[in-house]
C-alpha cells in the first residue's frame, strides 16, 4: 500500500467513505452540476470537518481551473454558471455580471412569463453560514423597502443547493461601465448615496466602493440591482 | 466523462482487422482530453507560440505509425498510451526549444507544468466582466499565484492527480488508468492531495499577515 493510512478499521473505512465523496464532488463539479455542500455535511457529519476544507480546496482548484487554463471555461467554480437551462421556476437566458457575494443573470420567471435579475450564490460562498446569512439578508433587506431607484425583490429561495433571489430586471449599464463613459457622474452618484442611506446597512466606510450592483437605465434615474451589501 | 472501455476495445478490433475509420475514430475519441494535457503542460514560455492541438496532431501522426505493432502487442490500455506519446512529444519540444534559446532557460523546477503567471491577470481580466475593478483582478491573479505555489510544493504524487482530476478533469476510471493504480487507491490518494494542498494554502495566507 503506497498510501500511508492511518491505524485502524474505523478510521480505514471512514476514509474510504470521504474519498467517495469527495470523488462525488469533484465529478459533479465537472458536470456542471450544482454541489450541494451542507447536504453532504448534513448527511455525513461524522465527516463535516474534514470535508469543508476539502470542499474549499476543490473549489479554489476550480476558480484556477477556470482562470489560469487555456481552455478557458472548462473549469467549473460557479453552481449558477453551468445551470444553463432553469433553476426552479426560472429559465436562465445569459449572464449579466458577477462580483464578489454572486452571479446574476438574466432569467425568465416560467409561471408568471416575466424577464427576472436572478443572483446566485455561488458553490463556495456556499459553505461559509456567514455569507449565507449576509446573502439572505441583502434580500430581505431589499424587499423590505419600497424605493424607485432600490430594484423591488421578487422571490428568494433555495434550488437544488443553488441559493438565488430574483430581481426586477433593469435593461441598461451597470454603473461601473457608466462612470467611464459619461461625465454625469455626480447625479448618478447622488442617487446611489440616497439609496445608501436608505439602506439599513453602512456599506461605503469599511466595505469599500459600490456600484458594479447598480444599473443605469438611458432616461431613467438609477435603481440598483442590489439593496444591501456591496458587490466589491 | 467516463472511460468508453467496451467502444475502445470494439474500435481497437476493428482496426486490427483494417475497418475503414477505426483507427481514426479510437484517435478522434481522445482529442479533447490530449490537448487539455497539453494546454496545463506544455512549458508556458512555449504556449505562447504552439497550439494545443498542433502539438496532439504531432501526437496522432506519431500514433498511427506504432499503430500495426500497438496492436500485436498492446503492452498497456489505448488511453495511457496517447498520453506516453504525448508526454515525449512535450519533452522533445522542450528539449529543442531549450537547445534553441540556451541554457538560461532551463527551468528549476522538474515538471512541466503549465502552471500561468504573467498571463493571469490578462486572462482573469477577460474573464470577468467589465464591472470588475482593477482591484478584484489583482486579488484573483494574487489567488491564481498562490494556488500555483502551493501545487508547486506539493509531492509530485499528490500535484500529478490533482492536476489529472482537477485540471485536466479526467474521470477516476481514466485517472486508474493512466496512474496504473486501482480506483479506489485513485479516490484516497486524490482527497490526500487535496488536504495537503489546503493545508499548504492556510500555511501561505498565516505567512502573508503583517
Amino acid at each position: 500500500m503506497s498510501e500511508p493510512l492511518s491505524a485502524g478499521v474505523e478510521s480505514g473505512a471512514i476514509d474510504r467513505l470521504m474519498a467517495d465523496v469527495v470523488a462525488e464532488i469533484t465529478d459533479r463539479l465537472h458536470a456542471g452540476e450544482p454541489v450541494d455542500a451542507a447536504a453532504y455535511m448534513k448527511r455525513h457529519p461524522e465527516l463535516a470537518d474534514r470535508l469543508r476544507p476539502m470542499l474549499a480546496a476543490l473549489d479554489v482548484l476550480a476558480q484556477f481551473s477556470s482562470s489560469a487554463g487555456s481552455e478557458r471555461r472548462s473549469g467549473r467554480s460557479v453552481a449558477g454558471e453551468q445551470l444553463g437551462g432553469t433553476l426552479g421556476d426560472f429559465r436562465i437566458l445569459r449572464e449579466v455580471g458577477r462580483g464578489g457575494m454572486g452571479v446574476v443573470y438574466e432569467a425568465e420567471q416560467i409561471s408568471l412569463q416575466r424577464r427576472v435579475a436572478l443572483k446566485i450564490l455561488p458553490f463556495a460562498a456556499t459553505m461559509d453560514p456567514r455569507q449565507l446569512q449576509r446573502f439572505h439578508n441583502e434580500a430581505r433587506a431589499a424587499a423590505c423597502l419600497d424605493h424607485p431607484h432600490i430594484v423591488k425583490v421578487h422571490a428568494v429561495g433555495c434550488e437544488r443547493g443553488v441559493h438565488y433571489f430574483a430581481m426586477k430586471f433593469i435593461e441598461g449599464q451597470s454603473l461601473a461601465v457608466r462612470r467611464h463613459a459619461t461625465n454625469r457622474n455626480r447625479n448618478y452618484a447622488s442617487i446611489v448615496a440616497r439609496c445608501c442611506a436608505l439602506s439599513p446597512y453602512r456599506p461605503m466606510g469599511h466595505r469599500g466602493r459600490r456600484g458594479a450592483g447598480a444599473r443605469a437605465q438611458p432616461g431613467h434615474r438609477s435603481p440598483r440591482h442590489q439593496a444591501g451589501q456591496s458587490d466589491d | 466523462m467516463t472511460t468508453q472501455q467496451p467502444d475502445t476495445e470494439e474500435l481497437l478490433r476493428q482496426a486490427e482487422h483494417g475497418y475503414p475509420g477505426a483507427r481514426e475514430g479510437l484517435l478522434a475519441r481522445h482529442r479533447d482530453r490530449l490537448r487539455k494535457m497539453v494546454a496545463w503542460r506544455l512549458d508556458r514560455r512555449l504556449a505562447a507560440r504552439i497550439d494545443p492541438s498542433d502539438v496532439v496532431q504531432e501526437v496522432f501522426l506519431e500514433a498511427s505509425r506504432k499503430m500495426d505493432r500497438y496492436l500485436r502487442e498492446r503492452p498497456l490500455p489505448f488511453f495511457p498510451l496517447l498520453r506516453a506519446l504525448t508526454a515525449e512529444q512535450l519533452a522533445t519540444l522542450h528539449r529543442r526549444h531549450v537547445r534553441a534559446q540556451g541554457r538560461s532557460v532551463l527551468r528549476e523546477e522538474p515538471g512541466i507544468l503549465n502552471l500561468p503567471d504573467e498571463s493571469a491577470a490578462e486572462l482573469a481580466a477577460r474573464l470577468v466582466t467589465s464591472s470588475t475593478s482593477p482591484t478584484k483582478r489583482a486579488i484573483r491573479q494574487e489567488q491564481c499565484e498562490r494556488v500555483r505555489k502551493a501545487l508547486g510544493w506539493l509531492r509530485d504524487r499528490d500535484r500529478e492527480v490533482l492536476v489529472l482530476r482537477n485540471l485536466e478533469q479526467l474521470s477516476v476510471a481514466d485517472t486508474a488508468e493512466v496512474l496504473g493504480i486501482s480506483t479506489s487507491a485513485v479516490k484516497v490518494r486524490h482527497m490526500r492531495a487535496l488536504e495537503r494542498l489546503h493545508a499548504l494554502l492556510v500555511e501561505e495566507d498565516r505567512e502573508d499577515l503583517p
